[in-house]
C-alpha cells in the first residue's frame, strides 16, 4: 500500500468522525419512507388483509419486517434472515422444555409454519386452524380412526391440547402433559363408588389406563380398545388376578403360560407339543410378549400388527429386509406369519411345514416355474445332506437381485452346483 | 523312556493348545474337518448340538434325525460315527459330557434334561429336587461345571437353577431385570456363571457366590450384528454363535470384544446358522453348523 492511499484513508476516517451529521444527511441508502411497514406494504398490498386478522404476530404488528426477513438478499426462501426454524428460535427459544421426554417432530425439524402462520391468523397463537383440525391435517390416519369411532373421548372432539403439549413434554412420551394414570385422573375421579364398581374394586387408579382404554375413541363402550379379552368384557378380572382386596391384587393366579392355559388349554398344549418352540412363549411374560391380556387395537389382542409386532425383537432382520430392493411379497406387506408360525413349529425358523419346498408350494406351483430337479430326491451337489429346494437359489425374505436370487447372475448361481461349466 | 517322552510331548501339546487359545489377540479359527454323516453314511439333518471331551471324543446332536452320533478326532483324523438312538431323547438340541464321561442332553421338544451313560445307553431324566416354586421349569439351556453341578436356564421363571450332580437344588440366580431374552448359560472353571441376553445383546456374569448377575462389557450390539443364541466359555474366552450372522464372536472374560470369525455360506469353513460350540483342551473348536447340516471342526490358532 502506497503512502498516498494511506493518507487518503486516514483523511476519510477523520472527515467521517468530525462530520457525522453531514454524512447521514447524504446517506444514499436511507429509506425513502421512514416507516418500514409502509415501505414493505407498498409492494406487498395483500398484507393489508392479513393485518386485519384477529391475531397478528408481534413483529408484523410493529411493522418490523426485517426482524425475520432480509430486505436485500438471503440464502433462504422468502428472504428469511436465517433458516426457517432458526428465525423463530431467535425469539421463541424455549418452546422445547429442557429434559424433554418427547418432542413434536415438526418442532425438532424447525418447521414451525406447519402449524403457525408467521404473520397473522384468526386463531390463537397464530395457528393455521383451530382445535383438532390442525392436528388431523398431518395425523390423518388417527383423525380418520377417531372420526369413524362409535364412541369418542370428549376432549378429542374439542382440542388435542387438553392432553398433549404441542411442542414437547418433559413429563411423558407421546407429548402427553402427564403420563397415565396421572393425566387421566385429573378428569376422571378414581375414588367414586361408580368408578370403583365399574372396575370391580381393583385399584386401577395406579395402573396404566391405556392398557384397556383407547384415549382417542373406540367402537367399544367405555372406550375399551377394540379387541377386548373376554374376562375384561365380562368384568371377571378375578379369573386371572387375585382378589381386589388382597395384598397384591394385580398378581396373576398362575405364572407365565400356565395362566393362559386355564382357558386356552388346547392351543397352549398344541404349542408345547411341537418340536420347536418360539421361546418367548415359554418365558416369564409368555403370551403377554405379543398379546395384551386386557384389550388391544388389533385382532387377537395383538400389541401391533404384522411386522410391526415382530420388529420389537427382530429389528435386525426387519432392517436387513428393508435394505434389499427385491422383497418377497408377504415380507413387503409385513406378513411374517405367512411363512412363520408365531408359537411353535415342526421345522427350523418356525416354519411349520415338513420342508421349505412344501411351504413355498402353498402359494407357488413349482411345476409352472421350472423343470429343474427339486425336492427330497434331488441331492444338493454342494452338500449331500441338503436337498435342492426353493431356498437353494432364492432367499426367502428378498435380495438385491431379481427374483430374489442369491447371486447377481444366473451363471454365478448355476455354477455353484454345475461347477464343470464354471470358467 | 519312550512312554515318558510321549507323556511329556502330550503334556506340552496340551499346554501349547491352551496357550494357543489363551493368546487372545489374533486368535483365528482354522478349519480342520467337516463331518457330514455317521459311519454308515447316513447324513446329519439340522444338528443343533455338539459336545466334546479331552480324550478326542465328540458327540453330535443330530436334531433333525432325533439321534446322537459319536466320533473321535485324533491327529486330525475323524473316526467312529456310531449312532445312539435313545427312546427318551427325541429332539436333542444341546449336549455336554460330564466328568464321568456321561452324555447330558437337553431335549428341545420335551424340554427336559436326559443323562446317558458313557456308552450311550439311557441313564436317567434329570429330576430337579427341592426347587422353589413355581413347579413348572422350562429349561432353555444348561451347563455343567467340573463337579458335575448343573446350571439350568429356566426361562419360565427367569432364573438359573444351580443343582448338584443329582439334581438337588443348591441355589437360584434370578436373571437380570433389564435382560430382554436370555438364551444361554455357561459356567467356567472358577464357577462364574455367564448368561447371554440375545435381544439385549449383553453378557452378564455372576461370580461363584454372587446372588445376582452383573453386566459384562456393556452393550455389545456394536459387535453382535445379529441375534446371538449360543454361548460357551473356554479358558477365559467367551464364544458366542450368531445365528443369522453365521459368525463366531469371541469376548474376554470381562466382556471385552476379541474377534469376529467366519461368515455365512455353504462352502467348508463357512457357516449357516451355527448352533452349539464346544472347545476341548487341544483348542479344537467343534461347531454345530445347523443349516448346513454338518459339524465343522476348527483349530483355534494365533
Amino acid at each position: 500500500m502506497g503512502p498516498r492511499v494511506t493518507m487518503a484513508c486516514v483523511s476519510a476516517v477523520v472527515l467521517l468522525v468530525l462530520h457525522p451529521a453531514s454524512s447521514a444527511q447524504q446517506n444514499p441508502f436511507r429509506l425513502k419512507e421512514p416507516d418500514q411497514r409502509k415501505a414493505c406494504l407498498a409492494c406487498h398490498p395483500d398484507f393489508d388483509q392479513k393485518l386485519k386478522k384477529r391475531v397478528v404476530h408481534t413483529p408484523v404488528r410493529a411493522g418490523d419486517c426485517s426482524e425475520c426477513h432480509d430486505p436485500h438478499v438471503s440464502s433462504h426462501a422468502k428472504l428469511l434472515a436465517t433458516a426457517p426454524g432458526e428465525v423463530c428460535a431467535r425469539c421463541h427459544d424455549r418452546v422445547i422444555p429442557a429434559n424433554a421426554r418427547s418432542v413434536h417432530k415438526v418442532v425438532a425439524e424447525g418447521q414451525c409454519s406447519k402449524c403457525h402462520d408467521p404473520h397473522a391468523s384468526d386463531n390463537a397463537s397464530v395457528l393455521l386452524s383451530g382445535g383438532a383440525d390442525l392436528c388431523f391435517g398431518c395425523h390423518k390416519e388417527l383423525g380418520a380412526a377417531i372420526g369413524a369411532a362409535k364412541f369418542k373421548h370428549g376432549p378429542v372432539r374439542e382440542d388435542c391440547l387438553t392432553c398433549h403439549a404441542p411442542h414437547g413434554s418433559d413429563q411423558a412420551a407421546s407429548l402427553l402433559k402427564q403420563a397415565a394414570p396421572a393425566l387421566c385422573v385429573k378428569c376422571h375421579r378414581a375414588d367414586t363408588p361408580a368408578f370403583l364398581a365399574r372396575h370391580m374394586n381393583y385399584p386401577v387408579a395406579r395402573s396404566a389406563c391405556t392398557s384397556c382404554h383407547d384415549p382417542h375413541g373406540s367402537n367399544q363402550p367405555a372406550l375399551l380398545l377394540n379387541s377386548v379379552h373376554a374376562p375384561v368384557a365380562n368384568r371377571t378380572c378375578n379369573v386371572c388376578h387375585d382378589a381386589p382386596g388382597s395384598a397384591a391384587p394385580f398378581a396373576t393366579k398362575q405364572p407365565g403360560y400356565e395362566l393362559c392355559r386355564g382357558c386356552h388349554a388346547e392351543m397352549v398344549d398344541a404349542t408345547l407339543a411341537k418340536g420347536r418352540l418360539h421361546w418367548p412363549v415359554a418365558d416369564r411374560r409368555s403370551c403377554v410378549n405379543c398379546h395384551n391380556p386386557h384389550a388391544a387395537k388389533h385382532d387377537k389382542l395383538l400389541e401391533a400388527n404384522g411386522a410391526a409386532l415382530c420388529r420389537g425383537c427382530h429389528a435386525d432382520t426387519i432392517a436387513r429386509i428393508a435394505a434389499v430392493p427385491v422383497k418377497h411379497e408377504p415380507v413387503a406387506s409385513g406378513s411374517c406369519i405367512a411363512c412363520h408360525s408365531p408359537h411353535a413349529s415342526t421345522g427350523v425358523h418356525l416354519i411349520d411345514q415338513p420342508s421349505t419346498l412344501k411351504l413355498c408350494g402353498t402359494c407357488h406351483d413349482y411345476a409352472q416355474h421350472s423343470a429343474h430337479p427339486i425336492g427330497d430326491e434331488a441331492v444338493d451337489p454342494r452338500n449331500k445332506n441338503l436337498r435342492v429346494e426353493c431356498l437353494s437359489c432364492h432367499k426367502g425374505h428378498g435380495t438385491e437381485f431379481k427374483w430374489m436370487l442369491r447371486t447377481g447372475t444366473t451363471k454365478e448361481l448355476c455354477t455353484q452346483c454345475h461347477s464343470k461349466f464354471a470358467r | 523312556m519312550k512312554r515318558v517322552l510321549c507323556a511329556c510331548l502330550a503334556a506340552a501339546s496340551l499346554v501349547l493348545g491352551g496357550l494357543r487359545l489363551d493368546a487372545r489377540e489374533g486368535m483365528q479359527l482354522k478349519l480342520l474337518r467337516s463331518v457330514y454323516a455317521d459311519a454308515k453314511g447316513n447324513g446329519f439333518r439340522l444338528p443343533e448340538g455338539v459336545a466334546c471331551d479331552d480324550q478326542g471324543r465328540f458327540i453330535v446332536a443330530d436334531t433333525g434325525n432325533g439321534r446322537l452320533v459319536t466320533f473321535t478326532l485324533r491327529d486330525g483324523v475323524v473316526d467312529g460315527g456310531s449312532e445312539l438312538q435313545v427312546q427318551q431323547l427325541t429332539a436333542p438340541i444341546r449336549l455336554q459330557v460330564n466328568s464321568k464321561g456321561e452324555i447330558v442332553a437337553l431335549d428341545g421338544k420335551q424340554r427336559r434334561i436326559v443323562i446317558l451313560n458313557p456308552d450311550g445307553t439311557f441313564k436317567a431324566v434329570l429330576a430337579l429336587d427341592g426347587v422353589p416354586p413355581p413347579a413348572a421349569v422350562v429349561p432353555k439351556a444348561f451347563a455343567i461345571d467340573a463337579t458335575d453341578a448343573f446350571y439350568v436356564l429356566d426361562v419360565f421363571s427367569g432364573r438359573v437353577l444351580v443343582t448338584d450332580a443329582s439334581g438337588k437344588f443348591q441355589r437360584s440366580l434370578p436373571l437380570p431385570g433389564d435382560a430382554r431374552f436370555v438364551s444361554d448359560v455357561a459356567v467356567d472353571p472358577s464357577k462364574t456363571v455367564f448368561v447371554l441376553d440375545s435381544l439385549g445383546r449383553k453378557l452378564y456374569a455372576a461370580a461363584r457366590d454372587a446372588g445376582a448377575f452383573t453386566p459384562l462389557g456393556g452393550d455389545l450390539a456394536e459387535f453382535l450384528a445379529t441375534m446371538p443364541s449360543f454361548m460357551t466359555t473356554s479358558r477365559g474366552v467367551i464364544f458366542v454363535a450368531e445365528g443369522p450372522g453365521s459368525s463366531i464372536v469371541t469376548f474376554g472374560r470381562d466382556g471385552t470384544f476379541l474377534s469376529r470369525q467366519l461368515t455365512n455360506g455353504w462352502k467348508e469353513g463357512s457357516l449357516d446358522y451355527p448352533a452349539q460350540i464346544c472347545i476341548n483342551s487341544k483348542a479344537e473348536v467343534f461347531v454345530a453348523d445347523r443349516d448346513n447340516s454338518r459339524i465343522q471342526v476348527f483349530q483355534a490358532v494365533r
